[in-house]
């Protein structure tokens, strides 16, 4: 693992309330952003018009260590979204975080919500 | 004397009607059949195409043109008479006459359908006079434009301009004569005729209209010399004349059939002539004071009389119509109907673009309610849904305008969906939308299966694109997967996707998806499509429709490493590189820290920026001189090159400004899969030409072309495509072989796999590029002309556009990473990639 996967990984903080990202401007629509707070590093996709506009999953790629899951492409089957890891195509479900392609492998989600024209993270529901 | 129970049926003439007729007869005659069927021909060579007759210019090939196999006559107990005309009928004993014998006949099918009309001019007998109607003809051109220069033709109808063509594959500088005021003056209006007119001679042929040629001398610089009414002239070393077409009716005159005042031999609508056992079809044919110079109608006549002959009384001929679709020299021309608004109380509408130099007309009933007729030039496009509007009677929509105007106004047109089942999709061969379901739920599975059995799409080809989305949307109403779909949001190939995309001109995925697909796609077609759409309109993929659809390495124009940094790759095309230009790179590469590695592509690949020092690093080398070198994309990488005869004792030629020119010419055009080319100065093949998607090897006389070559997984030794080009024809060349590449492969599929998947191989690259089979090479060429001219280096745009530059940040929320959180150690001197990580897919 590098350096900044190591230092953003290795000690995930204790959040109690939600706190401001940045702002939908920011987002770029069917595509990915990286955004960060405290540790972590959180590739946010934004899908207007859909019934889940905003996932927010870890912009770590899980085989590789490096931080690059925000750049890989979105896709959608049979309904449900998931992204394309940029290095190895490997593909992971946006809504929990799972990967299609190898059980092994799974992309830390988080709580993430659109509200005025602003992005928030939620504390973890446990 | 007893009399013999065998019928005789003759046929007199073996063109593609009479042939037709042969063909509908054998299928109606039971097992014992007591018809004894004999046919006469005229020329040497059984019924050919005379339709696709032109490509016997680009491949000199005249056994493919012919219609049916050399055993099918004696298979089917056919007696064809081959170089052995009639001379004369005998109605009273009910024989024919030729030169060898005398043969009876209980039933006599006149098919000889029409000769070439040659005006009365003063000189038109001289040798170099020719017409365009029989192999025989083709030949004679051929032979007459040796050491020819210049050709005319006249006449300037449809066939009239496919003869110009021909002279232009013959290398000749071509020119066209028309009497009247413009171009196709039976099916186009004046506006339409203007337009053909001048998309015409922008393809180098010089057409003058208005000209009465009154006679025909000696030239002085070429053969001959054409004296025109006006007092002007015009030198050329061969003329061809279509002037018109005249129906074949001597033998049915001598024999004292009743004709038309213009000739014809008069039918009814069982295609008997005035002597009830004598039937007459195809061109030769009269009926209702018409004649009828296309095969469909010819192909109608001939179903009929092969009915009537067998006793099936139910069928009849009653009239045809006289709609064309055509490309003439690579521009789209279509008539259909009352093209000229001769019904009483019609109106017309009309769109004319002389931007994009495109004009159509809608020539509609009073009421507005039914299409009569159109004239499209410059997109036929809107040709199928149109026709089947006028064919079928289908009621047009609220708006019809909307039928012409270009399809970025969002109005679908008539899609197979909505086409009655008794709609005609192929008037050759009579087959409508219900018999296609027919024969799809009889079984068939597949677009080739659907025209063998139903023939369709078999004739004149002018009903192939409807009938094979028609095919397509009724597979997939019946549940049936098309192996060859996309992924789950096309079911498309990727070539018939680029098909539409180009037809409908389709602008953003967005548009297709909603139009032809499904869904919101995925990693498989957004990129492909984003790939399409980049070869067909070139706009910068970063432009925002197209950036959620790029590639990893597409959307921020530089490759994507194994720590999630970026490598940068200036193009340096040809691998030349001034000093100063040298030291710029090596000023940023030291800058940024940069890893710095000379590629195996004769360039220069800097390693390990990040998203954050991308634009200040392109910067800086856009500011030395630099463009962007397109390691990234799915396009154009290096030309290779050797140093040639600037410098080498063995070079013929110099093959470094020949790998720039290439270089330059095709950077940034978006293709299936990545391009490579290499260019040596002389068979010693320095640059390693021979092991590239295009290589270019010098001789003393030019260049010899290799195509379909590449290194790599599974390395494939390039073909001699062809020897001794000049570098007009190799351009020429190498944009036609891109753009039928980007045309028909395969997703992700180099040039050596796609062209091993050709069916026909290398041969039929060949009868496509270079001899033009398809008749598609002069829109390859500008449709790559487009490519060319919509060139921009993507960095420069990005960096120009403060939007498109906003996008390059490692976090939206936070300060641009340091370099050492990617974890960097030295190595010789430079800085690479921590070791240990590797990712687990390298290990495999
Ligand atoms: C940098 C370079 C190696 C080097 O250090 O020399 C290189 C690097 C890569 N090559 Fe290559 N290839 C490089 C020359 C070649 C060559 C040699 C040549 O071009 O003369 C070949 C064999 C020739 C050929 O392609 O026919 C070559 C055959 C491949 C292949 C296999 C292609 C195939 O058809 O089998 C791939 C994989 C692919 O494209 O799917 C590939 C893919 C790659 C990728 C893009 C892999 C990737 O997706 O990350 C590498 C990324 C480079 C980067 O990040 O900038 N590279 N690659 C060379 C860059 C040349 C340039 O200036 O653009
Ligand atoms: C270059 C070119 C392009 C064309 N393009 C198109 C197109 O795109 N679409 C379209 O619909 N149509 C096209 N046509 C027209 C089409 O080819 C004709 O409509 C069609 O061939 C007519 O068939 P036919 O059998 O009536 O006449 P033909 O094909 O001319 O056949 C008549 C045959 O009868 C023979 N014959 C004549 N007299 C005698 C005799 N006394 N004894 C024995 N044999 C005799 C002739 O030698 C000839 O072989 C084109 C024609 C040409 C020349
Ligand atoms: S050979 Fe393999 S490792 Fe080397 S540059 Fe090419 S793709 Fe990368
Ligand atoms: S319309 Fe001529 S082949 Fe179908």
């Amino acid at each position: 693992m590098n350096q900044l996967a190591y230092a953003l990984d290795s000690q995930p903080g204790v959040q109690q309330q939600p706190v401001l990202l940045c702002q939908q401007q920011d987002l770029v629509p069917f595509c990915g952003v990286a955004a960060r707070f405290a540790e972590h590093a959180i590739a946010l996709f934004y899908l207007p018009g859909q019934e889940v506009e905003l996932y927010g999953v870890s912009h770590i790629d899980p085989a590789t260590g490096a931080p690059v899951i925000a750049h890989g492409l979105l896709g959608e089957s049979k309904g449900e979204f998931y992204i394309a890891a940029p290095l190895h195509k490997q593909q992971y479900r946006l809504s929990d975080g799972q990967c299609l392609s190898d059980s092994t492998l799974k992309l830390q989600v988080f709580e993430v919500q659109l509200q005025h024209a602003q992005v928030w993270l939620l504390p973890p529901t446990e | 004397m007893t009399t013999s129970i065998t019928k005789q049926l003759l046929v007199i003439g073996n063109g593609m009607v009479g042939q037709h007729f042969i063909e509908q007869w054998l299928a109606l005659q039971q097992e014992n059949s007591d018809w004894q069927l004999t046919v006469f021909a005229f020329e040497d060579r059984p019924a050919y195409d005379r339709v696709h007759l032109s490509d016997y210019f680009s491949d000199g090939n005249a056994g493919k043109l012919q219609l049916a196999a050399d055993s099918f006559y004696s298979d089917n107990d056919v007696t064809l008479k081959l170089n052995e005309p009639v001379l004369a009928i005998d109605r009273a004993a009910k024989t024919v006459t030729t030169a060898k014998a005398r043969y009876f006949y209980d039933k006599l099918v006149l098919a000889t359908g029409s000769y070439p009309f040659v005006p009365q001019i003063a000189g038109n007998d001289n040798a170099h006079c020719l017409v365009y109607r029989t192999i025989a003809d083709l030949e004679a051109i051929s032979a007459s434009s040796l050491g020819a220069r210049i050709g005319v033709v006249i006449g300037g109808g449809l066939l009239g301009l496919e003869a110009a063509n021909a002279l232009k594959l013959q290398g000749l500088e071509a020119h066209v004569v028309e009497f009247a005021p413009q171009l196709m003056p039976v099916q186009l209006d004046k506006d339409g005729g203007e337009l053909l007119r001048r998309k015409i001679e922008q393809l180098g042929v010089s057409v003058h209209t208005d000209k009465a040629t009154s006679s025909i001398t000696a030239g002085t610089e070429q053969r001959l010399q054409l004296n025109f009414a006006d007092g002007s002239v015009l030198q050329s070393d061969l003329i061809v004349f279509s002037a018109g077409i005249r129906p074949q009716d001597q033998l049915g005159k001598d024999a004292g059939l009743e004709l038309g005042a213009r000739g014809g031999i008069v039918i009814n609508n069982q295609c008997q002539s005035s002597d009830s056992d004598i039937y007459a079809i195809g061109e030769c044919a009269l009926w209702q004071g018409q004649l009828f110079g296309l095969v469909a109608p010819g192909y109608q006549m001939a179903r009929t009389a092969a009915a009537v002959l067998s006793g099936d009384n139910s069928h009849s001929f009653t009239g045809a119509d006289m709609s064309t679709k055509l490309k003439l020299l690579g521009v789209d021309v279509g008539s259909i109907g009352d093209a000229h608004g001769r019904t009483p109380g019609s109106i017309s509408l009309r769109y004319r673009n002389d931007l994009l130099g495109e004009y159509r007309k809608l020539v509609l009933s009073a009421d507005g309610k039914q299409l009569l007729g159109a004239v499209l030039v410059g997109d036929n496009s809107y040709y199928d849904s149109l026709l089947q509007y006028a064919l079928n009677g289908i009621a047009l929509p609220a708006d019809p305008q909307s039928l012409i105007l270009p399809q970025s106004s969002g109005k679908v047109l008539l899609g197979p969906a909505a086409l009655p089942a008794t709609a005609t999709l192929c008037s050759c061969h009579n087959v409508s939308k219900g018999a296609i379901c027919a024969a799809l739920d009889s079984g068939v599975r597949d677009l080739a299966g659907i025209k063998s059995c139903t023939k369709a799409a078999t004739g004149c080809g002018g009903c192939a694109a409807l009938l094979k989305s028609v095919v397509e949307h009724e597979l997939s109403e019946r549940g049936v997967a098309v192996s060859t779909d996309l992924c789950e949001h096309f079911s498309y190939s990727r070539q018939q996707l680029y098909h539409l995309v180009r037809v409908d001109g389709i602008k953003t995925f967005n548009q297709l998806i909603q139009r032809h697909g499904r869904g919101h796609g995925c990693e498989i077609c957004k990129p492909a499509v984003a790939s399409i759409l980049a070869s067909c309109w070139n706009e910068p993929v970063l432009a925002k429709p197209h950036v959620a659809l790029q590639d990893t390495n597409d959307t921020f124009l530089a490759n994507m490493q194994k720590n999630g940094t970026y490598s940068v790759v200036p193009r340096i095309a040809g691998g030349e590189i001034t000093p100063a230009m040298l030291i710029s790179i090596g000023k940023v590469a030291e800058q940024y820290q940069l890893y710095t590695k000379i590629t195996g592509g004769q360039r220069i690949d800097l390693f390990g920026a990040t998203l954050d020092q991308l634009p200040l690093i392109w910067q800086q080398l856009i500011d030395a001189g630099f463009e962007t070198g397109h390691a990234y994309g799915k396009s154009l990488r290096t030309v290779k090159s050797c140093v040639g005869s600037t410098w080498c004792r063995y070079g013929v030629q110099d093959s470094v400004s020949m790998a720039i020119l290439l270089e330059n010419r095709y950077k940034g055009v978006r293709a299936p899969h990545k391009i490579k080319m290499a260019v040596s100065g002389c068979t010693r093949e320095c640059a390693e030409a021979q092991s590239k998607d295009v290589g270019v090897i010098a001789t003393e006389n030019g260049w010899n072309l290799y195509v379909c070559g590449n290194g790599g997984m599974k390395p494939r030794h390039a073909d001699l495509f062809a020897t001794d080009l000049n570098d007009e024809q190799l351009l020429s060349y190498v944009d036609r072989l891109l753009m039928f590449y980007i045309k028909t492969a395969d997703r992700l599929q180099r040039t050596a796999t796609w062209m091993n998947n050709l069916e026909g191989g290398l041969d039929y690259l060949r009868d496509v590029i270079i001899h033009d089979s398809l008749g598609l090479g002069a829109e390859l060429e500008a449709q790559m002309q487009l490519l060319i001219s919509n060139y921009q280096c993507e960095w420069q745009t990005v960096l120009a556009d403060p939007l498109q530059r906003a996008r390059f940040k490692s976090y939206v929320n936070a300060a641009a990473p340091a370099r050492s959180e990617f974890g960097f150690v030295p190595e010789r001197g430079q800085l690479i990639p921590i070791r240990q990580l590797n990712n687990k897919e390298t290990d495999v």
